[in-house]
């Protein structure tokens, strides 16, 4: 379905518009609310933004045209944004130490760099996992990106929990001998 | 040495990964059946909640009704909120957080959202007091001397205007209509002087005006809109904004990082500092101004 269809869709019967909204992109808003707050979400935290991002697009329906931009690229703003209020609230809710709230608290370069490295060898590594091609690098983004359990994993991929858990070892274990032959990091 | 990590260790970091890769992890669909249909069971059940704490008329005839659908109420429900968003948008004045309007506000006038509010600091981080720009989208704010200036629009982008607010006071000094649509991208001030860049679909435009609210010379014209700051060492996050402090407690730089924390950044160093964390707000900080005296956040 197109952009315009599903517009006019969301427009004429709304019900079905968010039903084919939430098929054609919840992959891609999901992966987005989780990658921003999977450190202190709960699941149903996360299902909540992410069916509150649709609900935000339903309701911008009306003011949606291509020459705006695709239905993808405005969920994904929507999703990062409303992503991080979710971060904040969650956030503040969990006690912070004084040192967080003080005023002029320095950062610290190193820890700075430490940082920047930390998330360039995930990006790395996790670049090397969508190559390694199905079922493999679907099992272990089932498994590290969306936490999800081995008896999940089997249920959804029709295989036993034992081969779910014996390819996620053998798929590491390829990751890395192949981070071994030319990666920087291990 | 650095630590080296395994490489469950690096699996299981919190971290977050690139935009890029976070669409190349989606596009493998994991989503199961089940969680796709739960999202949409639990959109469909708080579009119809939210349409009955809003008081929408059309409820009570509904509940009289219970032999409709449950699709068939969600129909009408939606279509009451369609035609009711576009009544409020034919105004050009609706709050985007639609959550927040009251029953009040819904037919009387528009709200303010707290996301229009713009809120002002002292150096220490003292509230100095909040400006109400009535419920239009701002799209910039600069301070010139003792003025805080505020672009804004509707909605759509359309009736691009500019307020001026005394920072004393917060009150109105004037407001001017600039008589054209689209999305500011950077203001020059010189003297008193400003020039503001906006575009419009592939155009890019700018219009002139002296801080006496005199408005001149709109022109359409191939302008380079200068690069976004770039700081280094500061490439690992998501800057929500970033404005030249002018003197502010004698910074560079100040930027909005994401998590809501406010830094200031040296460029003699390259050393970014935290300013505060407390400064956060659920709708985000999208703006920010900052001179020697104080900062101004859009909440």
């Amino acid at each position: 379905m197109t952009d315009s269809e599903l517009i006019k869709l969301m427009l004429s019967k709304p019900e079905e518009g968010y039903r084919e909204l939430v098929k054609a992109y919840s992959n891609y808003v999901y992966a987005v609310v989780l990658n921003r707050v999977r450190a202190i979400a709960a699941e149903t935290d996360v299902q909540e933004c992410v069916s509150d991002v649709f609900i935000e697009i339903l309701r911008k329906a009306h003011e949606l045209n291509e020459a705006k931009g695709t239905i993808k690229s405005l969920a994904g703003t929507i999703a990062a944004a409303r992503a991080t209020d979710l971060y904040r609230k969650l956030n503040r809710t969990l006690s912070r130490t004084a040192d967080e709230n003080e005023l002029y608290q320095l950062i610290s370069v190193t820890d700075m760099e430490a940082e920047i490295d930390r998330k360039a060898e995930s990006g790395f590594i996790w670049n090397k996992v969508t190559e390694l091609g199905s079922p493999d690098s679907d099992i272990l983004i089932m498994q590290y990106f969306y936490r999800m359990k081995a008896k999940e994993i089997s249920e959804e991929l029709g295989i036993s929990t034992a081969a779910v858990t014996k390819r996620s070892l053998r798929a590491r274990n390829k990751l890395k001998k192949i981070l071994k032959e030319g990666s920087e990091f291990i | 040495m650095k630590k080296q990590r395994s490489i469950e260790e690096i699996l299981t970091d919190d971290i977050e990964l690139d935009d890029e890769l976070v669409e190349k992890i989606s596009e493998r669909n994991i989503l199961s059946d089940g969680k796709i249909n739960a999202i949409i069971n639990d959109g469909l059940s708080k579009i119809n909640s939210d349409n009955q704490n809003e008081g929408e008329p059309k409820i009570d005839v509904i509940h009289k009704r219970r032999n409709f659908s449950y699709a068939a109420v969600f129909l009408v429900l939606t279509a009451c909120l369609t035609i009711f968003v576009n009544i409020i948008f034919s105004k050009n004045a609706v709050p985007d957080n639609y959550d927040s309007v009251s029953d009040t506000d819904m037919s009387t006038e528009t709200t303010i959202n707290s996301e229009h509010q713009i809120h002002l600091y002292s150096e220490s981080f003292h509230d100095e007091g909040t400006i109400d720009t009535g419920g239009e989208l701002v799209q910039y704010i600069t301070f010139s001397g003792n003025i805080l200036y505020v672009f804004s629009s509707d909605f759509s982008f359309r009736n691009l205007k500019l307020t001026a607010y005394s920072r004393d006071d917060r009150k109105t000094l004037f407001s001017e209509d600039i008589d054209d649509e689209g999305w500011i991208k950077h203001i020059k001030e010189d003297n008193g002087e400003f020039e503001i860049i906006y575009q419009y679909k592939d155009n890019l435009k700018s219009v002139s005006f002296s801080a006496d609210k005199k408005l001149y010379n709109v022109q359409q014209s191939s302008i380079s809109v200068p690069d976004t700051h770039f700081i280094e060492g500061v490439y690992d996050c998501e800057i929500l904004f970033c404005t030249e402090a002018n003197g502010f407690m004698n910074y560079d730089y100040v930027y909005i990082r994401n998590d809501g924390a406010v830094y200031g950044y040296k460029e003699k160093n390259k050393k970014s500092y935290l300013i505060t964390s407390d400064i956060s707000s659920e709708n985000g900080i999208s703006c920010a101004a900052a001179d020697r005296s104080g900062i101004a956040l859009l909440l």
